[in-house]
C-alpha cells in the first residue's frame, strides 16, 4: 500500500508556543485514519499545515511523494487534498447549490473572453460545472436543500455542506475536521455513512474526531496527539487500552 | 422585475433624454453623470472581491492627463489616444494591485488612499512643461471627427455629440460588468469577499481573481478619465482627488453595492441632488458625509433596496448578482 502522505519531523511555533513538535506521520492510501487528542494538542494546527494555510516551521510534508512544503492552499488543493473546516465557514450569501458550483472551480476552466461574450464555450463549461455540482450534492443527500441560503442551513446540514464542497474539488486526500460536532444521534450516523461511502470512492480519509464512537466506527487506524506529539498510535481498540492515551485524556490519576 | 427590462428603459431613457431636456446645462450635468456612472461601477467591480479601493481617482488621472498630454504633444486624436491611455490604467492597475491586493481591509484601502494622493502631488509639482502643473493641462483638443464616406462628418465640438459618445462607453462599461458578474466570476468575487480562507481551501487564486476585478476596474477609471479630459478640455490635480475618491464610496453605498444598479441609480441620484445642495458651500460634503453614515447604519443595501423593504418588491430567494 502506498503512502499518499508523509509528515517528516515538522514542527510548527507561533511565537513561543509550539503547537506541533516534531510530528512524524504517514498516511497509507485508501485507508480512514483517525486523529484524536485532548484540546490544544494540534490537530486543527496539523490540517492548516497540510492544507497550506501557514507553512511549518520546521520538517516537510509530502503528497504523493512530492513536496508540498509552503505551497499555497488553492495550489494544494490543485493537487488533490480537500479539506473540510472545524468551525462552520460557507459562503453565506450564496445559495447551497451556488456553494457547491464555486467549489467545482478547479474543474472547470473560467476564461475572461468566453465569460464576457457568453459564448456557446462557455455555456458548455457552466453546464459541466452545475452537473457535476448536482451529482455532489446527490452524494451527499442536499438536492432537497438545493436553492436555500448557506446560512439559514440547520448546523447539520451546514457540516454536510462543508463536506460537499471538499468533495466537489474531487480529492484523493479529504481532510474532516470534526464532521459530527454539534450532531445528534441520527446525524452522526449518516456523516459515518458518508465517510465510509466517501472512502468506498477510494479516496484517503483523516478523520479528527471528538465522538469515540464514530473513531471506532470508521477508522482503522488511530492516531493519538498530545502537546503537538505523537503519543499512540495503532487500532481504536489498542489506543483506547494506551496509558499515555488515558493519561492524556483523563489524567495521570487514571492511567494504571 | 426582470433585469433586462430595466436596463433597457434605462437605456431608452439615456438615448431620448437630450430630446427632452436639451438645453445646455443639462446636457452638461448628464455627461458628467454618465463619467461618474462608468468610475462608481467600475469601481464597484473592485469593491465585489471585498477591497475598497480608493486609487480610481488617481488611475484616472494618469490616463487622463497621458490622453490629453499625447493629444496635445503629438496631435495624436482621442481615437489613438484612449486605447493608449487605458493600457496605462491597466499597467498602473497592475503595478499597485500586485503587491497590496493581498493587504485586506483598512491596509489596503490606506495604501490606495495614498496611491491618490501622490498622484496628485505629482502631477502638480513634477514635468510642469507637458502636464500644466497645479494650473492644469489647457486646450485639450475634443476627439477629431469621424468621417462616414458619402454620408455626413460626426463631430463632438457639441454637448450633445459627446453626450452620445459617453452614453456609448457607460453602456460598455455596465454591460462588462454585468457580463463578469452573472458568470461565474460573480460567484468567485462573492466567495472571495464572503469568505477567502473557504475559496482558496477550494482551489481559488486569490490574487489572480482580486487583480482581474482590480484591473478591469482600472481600465474602465482610464476611459473615463480621458472622456473627461476630452470634454471639459482642461485638467488639473484637484479633478481626480481625495474629493472624488470619497464621492465614488457615497455614490456606491448610497446607490447599493449588491447590484449592478446600484451605483448607476446612486450616481444619478446623488448627483441630481448636488444642485440644491450647493448652496450649503463647504457643507455640502459634510451632509453628504452624514447620509453616507444613515444610508450604512440603516439602509445598507442602498436605494436599491427600499422597494424590497417597502414590501413593493419581493425579495430575490439568493443572491450572487
Amino acid at each position: 500500500m502506498s503512502r499518499i502522505l508523509e509528515i517528516k519531523k515538522v514542527s510548527k511555533t507561533f511565537g513561543g508556543l509550539q503547537a506541533i513538535a516534531d510530528l512524524d506521520l504517514a498516511i497509507d492510501q485508501g485507508e480512514i485514519l483517525g486523529l484524536i487528542g485532548p484540546n490544544g494538542s494540534g490537530k486543527t494546527t496539523f490540517f492548516n499545515l497540510i492544507t497550506g494555510v501557514y507553512p511549518p516551521t520546521n520538517g516537510h510534508i509530502f503528497y504523493k511523494d512530492k513536496d508540498i512544503t509552503g505551497l499555497r492552499p488553492d495550489e494544494i488543493c490543485a493537487r488533490g487534498i480537500g479539506r473540510m473546516f472545524q468551525h462552520t465557514v460557507l459562503f453565506s450569501t450564496l445559495t447551497v447549490f451556488q456553494n457547491i458550483l464555486v467549489a467545482t472551480h478547479l474543474h472547470s476552466k473560467l476564461s475572461f473572453w468566453h465569460s464576457l461574450f457568453n459564448t456557446p464555450v462557455h455555456k458548455g463549461r457552466e453546464k459541466k460545472a452545475e452537473l457535476r455540482a448536482l451529482e455532489v450534492m446527490k452524494f451527499v443527500g442536499l438536492e432537497g436543500v438545493k436553492d436555500d441560503l448557506a446560512s439559514i442551513l440547520p448546523h447539520g446540514y451546514q457540516r454536510s455542506l462543508g463536506v460537499a464542497m471538499a468533495l466537489a474539488t474531487d480529492p484523493q486526500l479529504l481532510l474532516l475536521d470534526e464532521p459530527t460536532t454539534g450532531m445528534n444521534r441520527e446525524e452522526t450516523e449518516s456523516m459515518m455513512e458518508l465517510a465510509k461511502k466517501i472512502s468506498n470512492e477510494g479516496v484517503t480519509v483523516l478523520l479528527v474526531e471528538h465522538n469515540m464512537k464514530v473513531v471506532m466506527g470508521i477508522c482503522r487506524r488511530v492516531v493519538v496527539l498530545n502537546f503537538g506529539q505523537r503519543i499512540a498510535e495503532g487500532s481504536p481498540n489498542e489506543v483506547s487500552k494506551n496509558d499515555a492515551v488515558i493519561q492524556a485524556y483523563l489524567g495521570a490519576d487514571y492511567a494504571a | 422585475m426582470n433585469r433586462n427590462i430595466v436596463f433597457a428603459c434605462l437605456f431608452v431613457a439615456a438615448v431620448v433624454l437630450p430630446i427632452v431636456v436639451g438645453d445646455l446645462y443639462w446636457m452638461d450635468i448628464f455627461i458628467f453623470m454618465l463619467i461618474f456612472t462608468i468610475l462608481s461601477s467600475s469601481l464597484r467591480l473592485i469593491f465585489s472581491t471585498g477591497q475598497i479601493s480608493f486609487a480610481h481617482p488617481g488611475i484616472a488621472a494618469i490616463s487622463g492627463y497621458c490622453s490629453g498630454m499625447m493629444a496635445i504633444q503629438f496631435g495624436l486624436s482621442f481615437w489613438i489616444t484612449l486605447p493608449i491611455a487605458c493600457l496605462a490604467a491597466s499597467v498602473v492597475s497592475i503595478i499597485i494591485g500586485y503587491p497590496t491586493l493581498r493587504l485586506k481591509g483598512v491596509y489596503f484601502f490606506l495604501i490606495t488612499f495614498m496611491f491618490t494622493s501622490l498622484i496628485g502631488v505629482l502631477i502638480g509639482n513634477f514635468w510642469i512643461p507637458i502636464l500644466g502643473g497645479w494650473r492644469g493641462l489647457l486646450n485639450i483638443p475634443r476627439p477629431k471627427p469621424i468621417m462616414i464616406p458619402y454620408l455626413f462628418t460626426l463631430n463632438f465640438n457639441t454637448e450633445l455629440t459627446y453626450y452620445y459618445l459617453t452614453l456609448f462607453f457607460t453602456v460598455i462599461t455596465v454591460l462588462v460588468c454585468y457580463r463578469i458578474e452573472k458568470s461565474r466570476y460573480g460567484l468567485v468575487f462573492n466567495a472571495i469577499e464572503n469568505a477567502d480562507g473557504l475559496a482558496e481551501m477550494v482551489g481559488i487564486n486569490l490574487m489572480k481573481y482580486k487583480l482581474l476585478a482590480f484591473v478591469v476596474g482600472g481600465v474602465f477609471a482610464g476611459v473615463a478619465g480621458a472622456l473627461f479630459a476630452h470634454y471639459q478640455r482642461i485638467m488639473t490635480p484637484y479633478d481626480f482627488d481625495m474629493h472624488l475618491g470619497i464621492l465614488l464610496i457615497i455614490y456606491n453605498v448610497v446607490g447599493g453595492m449588491n447590484t449592478i444598479y446600484g451605483p448607476i441609480f446612486g450616481t444619478i441620484f446623488l448627483r441630481l441632488l448636488a444642485h440644491p445642495l450647493r448652496r450649503f458651500g463647504v457643507y455640502e460634503i459634510m451632509i453628504l458625509g452624514v447620509i453616507l453614515i444613515l444610508f450604512l447604519r440603516f439602509i445598507p443595501g442602498g436605494v436599491i433596496s427600499i422597494p424590497e423593504r417597502l414590501g413593493i418588491v419581493r425579495p430575490k430567494k439568493s443572491t450572487g448578482t
